[in-house]
Protein backbone atom coordinates (compact mmCIF):
# COMPACT_ATOMS: atom_id res chain seq x y z
CA UNK A 1 0.00 0.00 0.00
CA UNK A 2 1.47 3.26 -1.08
CA UNK A 3 0.42 6.03 1.21
CA UNK A 4 1.59 8.82 -1.01
CA UNK A 5 0.11 7.86 -4.33
CA UNK A 6 -2.35 10.45 -5.56
CA UNK A 7 -5.88 9.29 -5.17
CA UNK A 8 -7.95 9.12 -8.31
CA UNK A 9 -11.35 10.70 -8.10
CA UNK A 10 -13.86 10.60 -10.91
CA UNK A 11 -17.06 12.60 -11.13
CA UNK A 12 -20.04 10.41 -10.37
CA UNK A 13 -22.19 9.91 -13.45
CA UNK A 14 -24.91 7.33 -13.02
CA UNK A 15 -25.45 7.07 -16.76
CA UNK A 16 -21.91 6.32 -17.71
CA UNK A 17 -20.01 3.07 -17.78
CA UNK A 18 -17.06 4.54 -15.99
CA UNK A 19 -16.47 2.83 -12.71
CA UNK A 20 -16.82 5.07 -9.73
CA UNK A 21 -13.64 5.59 -7.76
CA UNK A 22 -14.24 6.53 -4.23
CA UNK A 23 -11.81 8.18 -1.92
CA UNK A 24 -12.04 10.21 1.24
CA UNK A 25 -11.54 13.84 0.62
CA UNK A 26 -10.58 16.09 3.47
CA UNK A 27 -12.53 19.21 2.71
CA UNK A 28 -11.79 20.94 6.00
CA UNK A 29 -8.27 21.74 5.12
CA UNK A 30 -7.93 25.03 3.36
CA UNK A 31 -4.65 23.87 1.91
CA UNK A 32 -6.15 21.08 -0.19
CA UNK A 33 -4.63 21.14 -3.63
CA UNK A 34 -6.37 20.23 -6.82
CA UNK A 35 -4.31 18.96 -9.72
CA UNK A 36 -6.22 18.17 -12.85
CA UNK A 37 -4.64 15.58 -15.03
CA UNK A 38 -6.51 15.14 -18.26
CA UNK A 39 -4.27 12.44 -19.63
CA UNK A 40 -5.05 9.54 -17.36
CA UNK A 41 -7.32 6.84 -18.71
CA UNK A 42 -9.98 4.99 -16.80
CA UNK A 43 -10.19 1.26 -17.27
CA UNK A 44 -13.64 0.63 -18.65
CA UNK A 45 -15.43 -1.94 -20.68
CA UNK A 46 -16.26 0.74 -23.19
CA UNK A 47 -12.78 1.54 -24.39
CA UNK A 48 -13.77 4.74 -26.15
CA UNK A 49 -14.88 6.60 -23.08
CA UNK A 50 -12.28 8.72 -21.40
CA UNK A 51 -12.49 9.90 -17.86
CA UNK A 52 -11.48 13.32 -16.66
CA UNK A 53 -10.00 12.46 -13.35
CA UNK A 54 -9.23 14.98 -10.68
CA UNK A 55 -6.27 14.02 -8.55
CA UNK A 56 -6.68 15.37 -5.06
CA UNK A 57 -3.99 15.21 -2.44
CA UNK A 58 -5.27 13.84 0.81
CA UNK A 59 -4.09 16.31 3.40
CA UNK A 60 -4.62 13.88 6.23
CA UNK A 61 -1.57 11.93 5.23
CA UNK A 62 0.79 14.88 5.38
CA UNK A 63 2.07 17.25 8.02
CA UNK A 64 0.23 20.57 7.87
CA UNK A 65 1.95 22.71 5.31
CA UNK A 66 2.07 25.77 7.54
CA UNK A 67 4.07 23.87 10.14
CA UNK A 68 6.43 22.54 7.51
CA UNK A 69 7.01 26.02 6.14
CA UNK A 70 7.65 27.39 9.60
CA UNK A 71 10.42 24.87 10.13
CA UNK A 72 11.90 25.54 6.71
CA UNK A 73 11.97 29.26 7.43
CA UNK A 74 14.19 28.62 10.42
CA UNK A 75 16.89 27.47 8.03
CA UNK A 76 16.38 29.76 5.08
CA UNK A 77 17.57 33.35 4.89
CA UNK A 78 14.82 35.93 5.12
CA UNK A 79 14.95 36.85 1.45
CA UNK A 80 14.47 33.27 0.30
CA UNK A 81 11.29 32.25 -1.43
CA UNK A 82 9.83 28.79 -1.57
CA UNK A 83 7.85 27.59 -4.53
CA UNK A 84 4.57 25.79 -3.88
CA UNK A 85 5.76 22.56 -5.43
CA UNK A 86 8.83 22.59 -3.21
CA UNK A 87 6.61 22.94 -0.14
CA UNK A 88 4.45 20.05 -1.26
CA UNK A 89 7.46 17.92 -2.04
CA UNK A 90 8.90 18.43 1.41
CA UNK A 91 5.50 17.61 2.91
CA UNK A 92 5.50 14.34 0.99
CA UNK A 93 9.09 13.62 2.01
CA UNK A 94 8.21 13.96 5.69
CA UNK A 95 5.36 11.50 5.44
CA UNK A 96 7.54 9.12 3.51
CA UNK A 97 10.20 9.46 6.20
CA UNK A 98 7.75 8.59 8.96
CA UNK A 99 6.46 5.58 7.04
CA UNK A 100 9.94 4.41 6.20
CA UNK A 101 11.22 4.52 9.77
CA UNK A 102 8.01 3.13 11.24
CA UNK A 103 8.08 0.22 8.82
CA UNK A 104 11.53 -0.76 9.97
CA UNK A 105 10.69 -0.25 13.64
CA UNK A 106 7.54 -2.30 13.28
CA UNK A 107 9.41 -5.15 11.60
CA UNK A 108 11.73 -5.29 14.55
CA UNK A 109 8.77 -5.44 16.93
CA UNK A 110 7.29 -8.30 14.99
CA UNK A 111 10.55 -10.20 14.95
CA UNK A 112 10.77 -9.82 18.69
CA UNK A 113 7.08 -10.61 19.03
CA UNK A 114 6.18 -7.35 20.66
CA UNK A 115 2.97 -5.54 19.92
CA UNK A 116 3.91 -1.97 20.67
CA UNK A 117 6.22 0.20 18.65
CA UNK A 118 8.15 2.15 21.25
CA UNK A 119 10.32 5.22 21.11
CA UNK A 120 13.35 2.97 21.40
CA UNK A 121 12.26 1.04 18.33
CA UNK A 122 11.97 4.28 16.41
CA UNK A 123 15.42 5.40 17.50
CA UNK A 124 16.90 2.03 16.66
CA UNK A 125 15.33 2.12 13.19
CA UNK A 126 16.75 5.57 12.56
CA UNK A 127 20.22 4.40 13.48
CA UNK A 128 19.89 1.36 11.28
CA UNK A 129 18.65 3.32 8.28
CA UNK A 130 21.51 5.79 8.37
CA UNK A 131 20.08 8.65 10.39
CA UNK A 132 22.74 8.33 13.07
CA UNK A 133 23.13 12.07 13.32
CA UNK A 134 19.60 12.35 14.58
CA UNK A 135 19.80 9.64 17.20
CA UNK A 136 21.75 11.54 19.82
CA UNK A 137 19.74 14.78 19.81
CA UNK A 138 16.55 12.73 19.78
CA UNK A 139 17.72 10.68 22.74
CA UNK A 140 18.44 13.85 24.68
CA UNK A 141 15.02 15.21 23.70
CA UNK A 142 13.30 12.02 24.76
CA UNK A 143 15.07 11.92 28.10
CA UNK A 144 14.14 15.51 28.83
CA UNK A 145 10.55 14.70 27.96
CA UNK A 146 10.57 11.72 30.29
CA UNK A 147 12.05 13.76 33.10
CA UNK A 148 9.37 16.36 32.62
CA UNK A 149 6.65 13.71 32.65
CA UNK A 150 8.06 12.25 35.84
CA UNK A 151 8.12 15.68 37.40
CA UNK A 152 4.50 16.17 36.51
CA UNK A 153 3.45 12.83 37.89
CA UNK A 154 5.42 12.90 41.10
CA UNK A 155 5.57 16.47 42.16
CA UNK A 156 3.69 17.74 45.20
CA UNK A 157 3.41 21.40 46.07
CA UNK A 158 4.78 21.07 49.59
CA UNK A 159 7.90 19.36 48.35
CA UNK A 160 8.84 21.83 45.69
CA UNK A 161 12.04 23.69 46.39
CA UNK A 162 10.70 26.62 44.43
CA UNK A 163 7.30 27.93 45.28
CA UNK A 164 5.80 29.52 42.21
CA UNK A 165 2.07 29.47 42.22
CA UNK A 166 -0.67 27.04 43.08
CA UNK A 167 -2.61 25.17 40.48
CA UNK A 168 -5.88 23.41 40.85
CA UNK A 169 -4.52 20.26 39.26
CA UNK A 170 -3.50 17.57 41.62
CA UNK A 171 -0.06 17.02 40.28
CA UNK A 172 1.13 20.40 41.28
CA UNK A 173 2.62 23.32 39.40
CA UNK A 174 4.74 22.53 36.42
CA UNK A 175 6.52 25.81 36.23
CA UNK A 176 9.70 24.08 37.18
CA UNK A 177 12.82 26.05 36.42
CA UNK A 178 15.38 24.35 34.25
CA UNK A 179 17.92 22.13 35.87
CA UNK A 180 15.89 19.56 37.73
CA UNK A 181 17.26 18.38 41.05
CA UNK A 182 19.90 15.77 40.54
CA UNK A 183 18.51 12.39 41.14
CA UNK A 184 20.43 9.84 43.10
CA UNK A 185 22.13 6.99 41.36
CA UNK A 186 19.20 4.77 42.15
CA UNK A 187 16.86 6.74 39.97
CA UNK A 188 15.16 4.19 37.83
CA UNK A 189 15.13 6.06 34.57
CA UNK A 190 17.89 4.05 33.04
CA UNK A 191 17.71 0.92 35.07
CA UNK A 192 14.11 -0.09 35.35
CA UNK A 193 12.46 0.19 32.00
CA UNK A 194 9.37 -1.66 33.21
CA UNK A 195 8.58 0.75 35.99
CA UNK A 196 9.65 3.59 33.91
CA UNK A 197 7.36 2.79 31.03
CA UNK A 198 4.31 2.91 33.22
CA UNK A 199 4.80 6.51 34.15
CA UNK A 200 6.29 7.61 30.90
CA UNK A 201 3.21 6.42 29.15
CA UNK A 202 1.04 8.41 31.49
CA UNK A 203 0.34 10.60 28.54
CA UNK A 204 -1.61 7.79 26.96
CA UNK A 205 -0.91 4.89 24.76
CA UNK A 206 -2.22 4.68 21.26
CA UNK A 207 -3.49 1.35 20.18
CA UNK A 208 -5.67 -0.27 17.57
CA UNK A 209 -8.67 -2.44 18.08
CA UNK A 210 -9.53 -4.06 21.32
CA UNK A 211 -6.12 -5.34 22.22
CA UNK A 212 -5.55 -4.37 25.81
CA UNK A 213 -1.88 -4.72 26.56
CA UNK A 214 -0.75 -4.94 30.10
CA UNK A 215 0.91 -1.60 29.98
CA UNK A 216 -2.21 0.27 28.99
CA UNK A 217 -3.98 -0.63 32.19
CA UNK A 218 -1.09 0.46 34.30
CA UNK A 219 -0.86 3.86 32.73
CA UNK A 220 -3.91 5.17 34.55
CA UNK A 221 -2.55 3.87 37.82
CA UNK A 222 0.71 5.59 37.21
CA UNK A 223 -1.01 8.93 36.93
CA UNK A 224 -2.09 8.87 40.52
CA UNK A 225 0.59 6.99 42.33
CA UNK A 226 3.65 7.75 40.29
CA UNK A 227 6.49 5.52 41.32
CA UNK A 228 5.35 4.16 44.62
CA UNK A 229 8.67 2.86 45.77
CA UNK A 230 10.71 5.86 44.90
CA UNK A 231 10.60 9.40 46.16
CA UNK A 232 12.90 11.63 44.17
CA UNK A 233 12.50 14.41 46.69
CA UNK A 234 13.52 12.36 49.67
CA UNK A 235 16.78 14.22 49.68
CA UNK A 236 14.95 17.48 50.20
CA UNK A 237 13.07 16.44 53.29
CA UNK B 1 -3.37 33.20 34.51
CA UNK B 2 -1.98 29.78 33.98
CA UNK B 3 1.52 29.66 32.64
CA UNK B 4 2.80 26.65 30.87
CA UNK B 5 6.10 25.40 32.21
CA UNK B 6 8.95 25.10 29.81
CA UNK B 7 8.46 21.38 29.52
CA UNK B 8 4.71 21.10 29.57
CA UNK B 9 4.31 23.73 26.88
CA UNK B 10 6.88 21.98 24.79
CA UNK B 11 5.70 18.45 25.15
CA UNK B 12 1.97 18.49 25.58
CA UNK B 13 0.23 16.86 22.72
CA UNK B 14 -2.08 18.97 20.66
CA UNK B 15 -0.76 22.35 21.76
CA UNK B 16 0.78 24.82 19.41
CA UNK B 17 3.96 26.65 20.27
CA UNK B 18 7.30 24.94 20.71
CA UNK B 19 5.72 21.59 19.77
CA UNK B 20 5.75 22.08 16.03
CA UNK B 21 4.10 19.05 14.51
CA UNK B 22 0.74 17.54 15.42
CA UNK B 23 1.09 14.24 17.24
CA UNK B 24 -2.26 12.88 16.09
CA UNK B 25 -1.31 13.34 12.46
CA UNK B 26 2.05 11.65 13.04
CA UNK B 27 0.30 8.75 14.68
CA UNK B 28 -2.07 8.47 11.73
CA UNK B 29 0.78 8.31 9.26
CA UNK B 30 2.60 5.74 11.40
CA UNK B 31 -0.47 3.54 11.45
CA UNK B 32 -0.80 3.73 7.71
CA UNK B 33 2.80 2.78 7.11
CA UNK B 34 1.99 -0.90 7.10
CA UNK B 35 -1.00 -3.19 7.46
CA UNK B 36 0.35 -4.75 10.60
CA UNK B 37 1.17 -1.78 12.78
CA UNK B 38 -0.59 -2.61 16.02
CA UNK B 39 0.09 -0.43 18.99
CA UNK B 40 2.17 2.68 19.16
CA UNK B 41 3.57 3.91 22.43
CA UNK B 42 2.73 7.44 23.45
CA UNK B 43 6.32 8.50 23.15
CA UNK B 44 6.92 7.36 19.60
CA UNK B 45 5.04 10.25 17.93
CA UNK B 46 6.87 12.62 20.23
CA UNK B 47 10.22 11.33 19.04
CA UNK B 48 8.97 11.64 15.48
CA UNK B 49 7.81 15.21 15.95
CA UNK B 50 11.37 16.19 16.76
CA UNK B 51 12.83 13.85 14.17
CA UNK B 52 10.68 15.37 11.44
CA UNK B 53 11.86 18.81 12.45
CA UNK B 54 15.44 17.64 12.08
CA UNK B 55 14.59 15.99 8.80
CA UNK B 56 12.90 19.08 7.36
CA UNK B 57 15.79 21.25 8.48
CA UNK B 58 18.30 18.83 6.95
CA UNK B 59 16.50 18.56 3.64
CA UNK B 60 15.85 22.30 3.48
CA UNK B 61 19.49 23.08 4.15
CA UNK B 62 20.65 20.76 1.38
CA UNK B 63 18.01 22.00 -1.03
CA UNK B 64 18.93 25.60 -0.40
CA UNK B 65 22.55 24.83 -1.20
CA UNK B 66 21.43 23.62 -4.61
CA UNK B 67 19.37 26.79 -5.07
CA UNK B 68 22.33 28.96 -4.19
CA UNK B 69 24.53 27.09 -6.60
CA UNK B 70 22.08 28.03 -9.32
CA UNK B 71 22.27 31.64 -8.11
CA UNK B 72 18.56 31.75 -7.45
CA UNK B 73 16.53 32.89 -4.48
CA UNK B 74 13.52 30.71 -4.90
CA UNK B 75 13.69 27.16 -3.70
CA UNK B 76 12.09 24.92 -6.29
CA UNK B 77 11.03 21.32 -6.29
CA UNK B 78 13.97 20.42 -8.52
CA UNK B 79 16.34 21.69 -5.86
CA UNK B 80 14.72 19.44 -3.30
CA UNK B 81 14.93 16.50 -5.66
CA UNK B 82 18.59 17.17 -6.44
CA UNK B 83 19.29 17.39 -2.74
CA UNK B 84 17.85 14.05 -1.87
CA UNK B 85 19.21 12.32 -4.95
CA UNK B 86 22.66 13.37 -3.85
CA UNK B 87 22.29 11.95 -0.36
CA UNK B 88 22.50 8.23 0.30
CA UNK B 89 20.28 8.13 3.32
CA UNK B 90 17.52 9.87 1.39
CA UNK B 91 17.35 7.09 -1.20
CA UNK B 92 13.93 6.09 0.08
CA UNK B 93 12.60 9.35 -1.32
CA UNK B 94 13.40 8.38 -4.89
CA UNK B 95 10.03 6.68 -5.20
CA UNK B 96 8.32 10.04 -4.73
CA UNK B 97 9.97 11.40 -7.83
CA UNK B 98 9.15 8.45 -10.02
CA UNK B 99 5.49 8.70 -9.01
CA UNK B 100 5.14 12.31 -9.92
CA UNK B 101 6.92 12.06 -13.25
CA UNK B 102 4.82 9.11 -14.25
CA UNK B 103 1.20 10.19 -13.92
CA UNK B 104 -0.11 7.27 -15.93
CA UNK B 105 1.22 4.79 -13.44
CA UNK B 106 -1.95 3.92 -11.57
CA UNK B 107 -0.82 0.61 -10.15
CA UNK B 108 -0.04 2.05 -6.75
CA UNK B 109 -3.32 3.88 -6.38
CA UNK B 110 -5.60 2.27 -3.90
CA UNK B 111 -9.09 2.36 -5.24
CA UNK B 112 -12.43 0.72 -4.82
CA UNK B 113 -14.57 -0.05 -7.79
CA UNK B 114 -18.29 -0.57 -7.90
CA UNK B 115 -19.58 -3.25 -10.18
CA UNK B 116 -23.12 -2.22 -11.07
Amino acid sequence: MDVLAPRLVLPVDPNSNIPNFITNINTNNANANLNVNANANANTSNGNQRAHPCIIREQDQYMPIANVIRIMRRILPSHAKISDDAKETIQECVSEYISFITGEANERCQREQRKTVTAEDVLWAMGKLGFDDYVEPLTVYLNRYREAENDRNNMRVDQLPYVGFKRSMDYGPIGVPPGPPSYGPGFPMAHHPGMFDASAMGGGEYHNGSGAGGSSSSSSGAQNSGLPSFDPYAQFK
Amino acid sequence: MRQAGIYSGMFSGGRTGPHLLPLARIKKIMKKSGDNVNMISGEAPIVFSKACELFIEDLTRRSWMVTMKGKRRTLHKDDVVSAFMATDIFDFLVSLVSDSTNPLDLTTVKRETFQP
